[in-house]
């Protein structure tokens, strides 16, 4: 059985990752594995006496030590584990939990797991609280695919999003092509029968103009493959990173 | 004297006098006809446009007071301008407060439309203003550089930290700030092997760097705001263009109403002010979607309640409300129930009566109105004010005290026209002094009218036009002529004609219904005579009832025969439309006494003060002409026998008198002969009441034991012009079998009833022999010196 990995810490948005990691291992037939990361630096300061809490909203300053804060961490990690747990069964999917002491960026780089999901915080200071949503949904919930044309991973990503929006038959397919894909009459006719199916091809020129379409689109996971975000033009992890929804990456690192 | 002349009996109306052959050939009578001191009135009324000149049309009902009214009201409504369209319109400052609006008369619907089409437009052009991509993408483009510009603040302090050998980690509540040199957080065993100088430092260190992390946390909440009212900022502008010119265009077409104008620019602000309100009428999923407002339900807010429709109004309004109740006639503020609680807005202010007639004519029924709790009331108050101010009952009289609109009040520009009876008129006038400062004009109908060949040819068309009116077969000219003795007879004066409006047409009605029964295309005489026949009949159980009892012997009346101290009286009983009349055998008894007549019927407490007041009258009658020298020495009686309901009026106080001569001089009365009539102090006789059904009545008891051709009745001389008696009476009297005599004073009274001279008294007092008064006064000395030969035995004896 193949399995997706759900890589979390105390400050990942559950609430988006969640359903967006139980539609994939439902279509995939996977089981679910989540993966909490805890901070080691954060219990070791907390240790120490000259080290107090800022609160992030009141800016009041508390007491903290290592044994409160591992407490707290292990609470959400806890909450986190039912949440996973509840959402897993209703859905019959098998599942795991974990926790070590791994950045979230390491355990996505390291797993051999077919899809991961990094549950990055859309913040890496502020909560989702503390954010902006003056526009909270679009009128569709589509899929996004980033498209790289030439890699082959591409390929795989694009059926992968097709079985998902297909199975699921709510979600609109969108996908980004970059550096325009109307170079030939086939191409076209690839487009209009994508677009009878229900997909939508948006030919994206530039950068600047990915991150504009990412974040107007805000949709409900973006799939995007491996060897893309390995790849030198790190521009495009950082749009993904600055669209605040789900994202799950696709393929093993070569 | 003698019996009257056939002639005297009854108003006979000639048909020949009439040129046409049936009222379908006679002229539209168009001015109002018989009421000309209420119609002047009501002009007057009308035309004076002061304050308190409001009318009050008083008269019996079925007059036609309200068909008068109306089309005096009428001639002049039709001249005057329209008066204008009102509306309600929400008060954004206040909501409780709407605003009222006056428009030019038909624009109310238009201004209407209008604003439903603008909404309508509001309803696509504003989610599509905020759902376009432009938008949202500044949108975004404002979150992600406000979130951007809190994690650059964040991480510049992270960097500075780092700098300073410190790190700045993020807790699940906040923020730490730790000692790392080489960018790993030291464990406490290694800080505590740290010289005391070098803990010291990092502590300073870290003191400065956990108050600027304090200063740029306390910062969020302004930056929050800042970030907010650039957000608002944003929308209204984009509002502001998708909404702009679909606003300018409606405030163009009304530039010329102030009002209007004003209202759109408030509008336009409110909807800018509520930018957010739209934006999250669509999107709040935490809120149920059956409880969620609607755009469409949030725009309805600047909807228009058109209060006032004048679009299909020629000239001034004439409003007849037929329930006024203070809510009909102020208006009211309706409620809804939503989810258990009762809501309300200006959209559910409804006009009343007065809103309806502003600047025109408003017509009540007065009873009615003064039946109605607070009516009165509320109508006093608004005309004072010259405005309507809705205000629910449950306010004014602090019952309820939730909180509810105050609409603006109107101003109030109506003339008010109140319909009622005398009695309601002058209970008014006397008992509220606001009455007769806001009802200054009085327009009196008449009962009824001089009889004159004029009036009856005037009369004729009047009921040519009801009969037109009311879609009824026409009249012959002997149906009519019926007609016009029956409204004679219905005046219950033979000079006059009833202006009983509605008594006439019910007569018409059944005549048509019997001439349409017949299959006959007019109406004749005998259609009248029946239906008034028939009307008599259906209404006659009782008296058939009493003269039944008459006949039969159980109550006792005599009409053969003379009897001493016994005299036929006559009466009138009216019970709902039932009016007869029947004899009262009235008895006189005398014995010594102090000079008391007693009143039996006063004593047994059934005798109405007109009846009491007739019998003082007639003891006073007594002690002028029998005891100015002596003094009088009787006590009497008088009762009407049988009689055991209340006797009121002073009509049989010449009976009564009668009764008591003949008990007093021993002179029998004839018992053939029934008599009426009131008497003063002087023993002349007044006229009374009801006289053709008191000869009726006497009639019938005559006619059913068989008529002798001696018997009769008297009458007062001056009620010789009220007769109208039936057509059997008349022709009993002209074949000799009955008679009807009229009388001026006790004296003929007598003389008829006795047969025996009264007598007339010379120079010293004293009567001729054998004459009634001598026998009277013979009596009264006897009575007198035994009286007195009583008084001194007593004397003597105490002595």
């Amino acid at each position: 059985m193949s399995r997706i990995l759900l890589a979390i810490d105390a400050f990942s948005p559950l609430d988006q990752l969640l359903p967006a990691a139980i539609l994939l291992a439902s279509r995939q037939h996977a089981e679910l594995l989540a993966v909490f990361s805890q901070d080691n630096s954060l219990i070791r300061s907390a240790a120490l006496l000259c080290t107090q809490e800022i609160g992030a909203n009141s800016a009041i300053r508390y007491p903290v030590s290592s044994t409160s804060i591992e407490k707290r961490v292990q609470r959400i990690a806890d909450g986190m584990r039912q949440r996973l747990s509840t959402a897993a069964d209703r859905q019959q999917i098998p599942w795991g939990f974990q926790q070590c002491f791994s950045s979230i960026s390491q355990i996505t780089t390291e797993t051999d797991a077919e899809i991961v999901i990094p549950g990055w915080s859309v913040s890496p200071w502020v909560g989702p609280e503390s954010l902006h949503r003056t526009s909270r949904r679009t009128s569709t919930n589509p899929v996004i695919l980033v498209i790289d044309d030439g890699l082959p991973c591409s390929a795989h990503v694009i059926e992968v999003a097709r079985g998902l929006a297909g199975a699921s038959g709510k979600l609109q397919l969108i996908i980004l092509g970059l550096h325009a894909a109307f170079k030939s009459g086939s191409d076209r006719q690839r487009m209009s029968a994508h677009v009878r199916k229900g997909e939508i091809r948006i030919p994206v020129a530039s950068m600047g103009q990915l991150i504009r379409q990412l974040q107007l689109l805000c949709p409900t996971l973006t799939l995007v493959g491996r060897e893309q975000l390995a790849a030198t033009d790190n521009q495009i992890h950082k749009a993904l990173r600055s669209i605040k929804c789900p994202l799950a990456l696709l393929g093993r690192m070569h | 004297m003698k019996p009257l002349p056939v002639s005297a009996l009854r108003w006979h109306c000639d048909p020949n006098q009439f040129e046409f052959e049936t009222t379908s050939q006679f002229p539209e009578l168009t001015c109002v006809f018989g009421q000309d001191r209420a119609v002047e009135s009501l002009r007057f009324g009308i035309a004076i446009r002061r304050e308190g000149y409001n009318i009050f049309a008083l008269g019996p009902q079925g007059t036609g007071k309200q068909t008068v009214v109306e089309r005096c009201l009428g001639e002049r409504a039709a001249q005057q301008t329209t008066p204008s369209d009102w509306c309600y319109v929400n008060n954004f400052s206040d909501l409780r407060r709407p605003l009222a609006i006056a428009l030019p008369p038909g624009s109310g619907v238009r201004f209407r439309d209008d604003i439903d089409e603008l909404i309508e437009d509001l309803t696509n052009a504003i989610p599509a203003a905020l759902e376009s991509e432009e938008h949202r993408a500044r949108l975004v483009e404002l979150e992600h550089e406000e979130d951007a510009q809190q994690d650059l603040a964040f991480q510049a302090l992270s960097d500075k930290a780092e700098t300073l050998q410190v790190q700045m980690l993020r807790t699940p509540g906040g923020f730490v700030l730790a000692p790392a040199p080489e960018g790993k957080v030291l464990e406490p065993p290694e800080f505590d092997k740290l010289s005391r100088d070098e803990r010291k430092r990092i502590e300073a260190t870290i003191e400065g760097l956990q108050k600027e992390l304090q200063a740029i946390v306390e910062q969020l909440p302004w930056r929050q705001k800042l970030f907010r009212d650039r957000v608002k900022t944003l929308r209204r502008d984009v509002l502001q263009y998708a909404i702009g010119h679909l606003l300018s265009q409606i405030k163009e077409k009304y530039k010329d109403v102030l009002p209007v104008l004003t209202y759109l620019q408030a509008m336009e602000k409110d909807i800018l002010e509520r930018v957010n309100e739209f934006q999250q009428v669509e999107e709040s999923p935490e809120i149920p979607q059956e409880v969620k407002p609607t755009l469409a339900l949030v725009l309805s807010e600047y909807e228009i309640n058109l209060l006032i429709d004048n679009s299909e109004t020629r000239g001034a309004p004439i409003v007849y409300e037929d329930h006024p109740s203070y809510h009909n006639l102020i208006g009211r503020v309706e409620q809804e129930s939503e989810m258990g609680a009762l809501t309300t807005d200006f959209s559910l202010v409804k006009a009343g009566a007065l809103h309806r007639a502003n600047g025109g004519y408003l017509i009540l029924d007065a009873r009615q109105l003064l039946t109605q709790p607070f009516a009165w009331e509320g109508l006093k108050r608004s005309l004072y004010a010259r405005s309507v101010r809705m205000e629910s009952l449950g306010d004014m009289t602090s019952l309820i005290s939730t909180v509810s609109l105050e609409p603006e009040p109107i101003p109030l520009d109506v003339k008010v026209v109140l319909l009622g009876n005398r009695l309601v008129y002058y209970l008014l006038y006397e008992e509220d002094a606001d009455f007769a400062e806001l009802f200054k004009v009085c327009a009196d109908f008449d009962d009824d009218l001089d009889r004159t060949p004029e009036s009856c040819q005037l009369y004729a068309r009047f009921i040519a036009s009801v009969a037109r009116q009311e879609k009824l077969l026409p009249l012959t000219r002997d149906a009519l002529a019926r007609v016009l003795e029956h409204a004679v007879r219905m005046s219950d004066d033979a000079q006059r004609f009833s202006m009983h409006v509605r008594s006439l047409t019910d007569v018409l009605r059944e005549a048509d219904f019997t001439a349409q029964s017949d299959h006959r295309s007019v109406i004749e005489a005998n259609d009248v005579v029946l239906a008034v026949d028939r009307q008599r009949h259906r209404s006659d159980r009782l008296r058939e009832r009493i003269h039944n009892e008459i006949r039969r012997g159980t109550i006792l009346i005599e009409t053969a025969g003379a009897r001493i101290a016994q005299v036929n009286g006559l009466s009138v009983l009216q019970m709902a439309d039932a009016r007869f009349g029947q004899p009262s055998r009235i008895t006189a008894t005398v014995r010594l006494g102090r000079g008391d007549v007693i009143n039996i019927e006063r004593e047994a407490e059934l005798s109405g003060p007109s009846h009491s007041k007739g019998v003082m009258i007639l003891t006073a009658f007594l002690g002028h002409r029998f005891a100015q020298e002596q003094p009088l020495s009787l006590t009497a009686s008088l009762v009407f026998e049988q009689s055991y309901g209340i006797v009121d009026g002073d009509s049989a106080s010449i009976a009564e008198t009668c009764a008591l001569l003949s008990a007093l001089s021993g002179v029998p009365i004839r018992q053939g002969i029934a008599v009426t009539g009131s008497m003063d102090q002087h023993g002349q006789s007044q006229p009374i009441g009801g006289v053709n059904e008191k000869i009726e009545g006497f009639f019938q008891v005559c006619a059913d034991r068989g008529l002798t051709g001696d018997q009769g009745v008297l009458i007062p001389e001056s009620n010789r012009d009220c007769l109208m008696l039936r057509q059997d009476v008349v022709q009993a009297v002209e074949s000799g079998r009955f008679f009807v005599q009229t009388y001026s004073n006790i004296d003929q009274a007598m003389e008829i009833l006795a047969g025996v001279s009264a007598g007339e008294a010379d120079e010293q007092g004293a009567y001729p022999p054998n004459s009634i008064n001598a026998f009277v006064a013979s009596r009264l000395k006897r009575l007198t010196d035994l009286r007195m030969k009583f008084g001194a035995e007593r004397e003597y004896n105490n002595l």
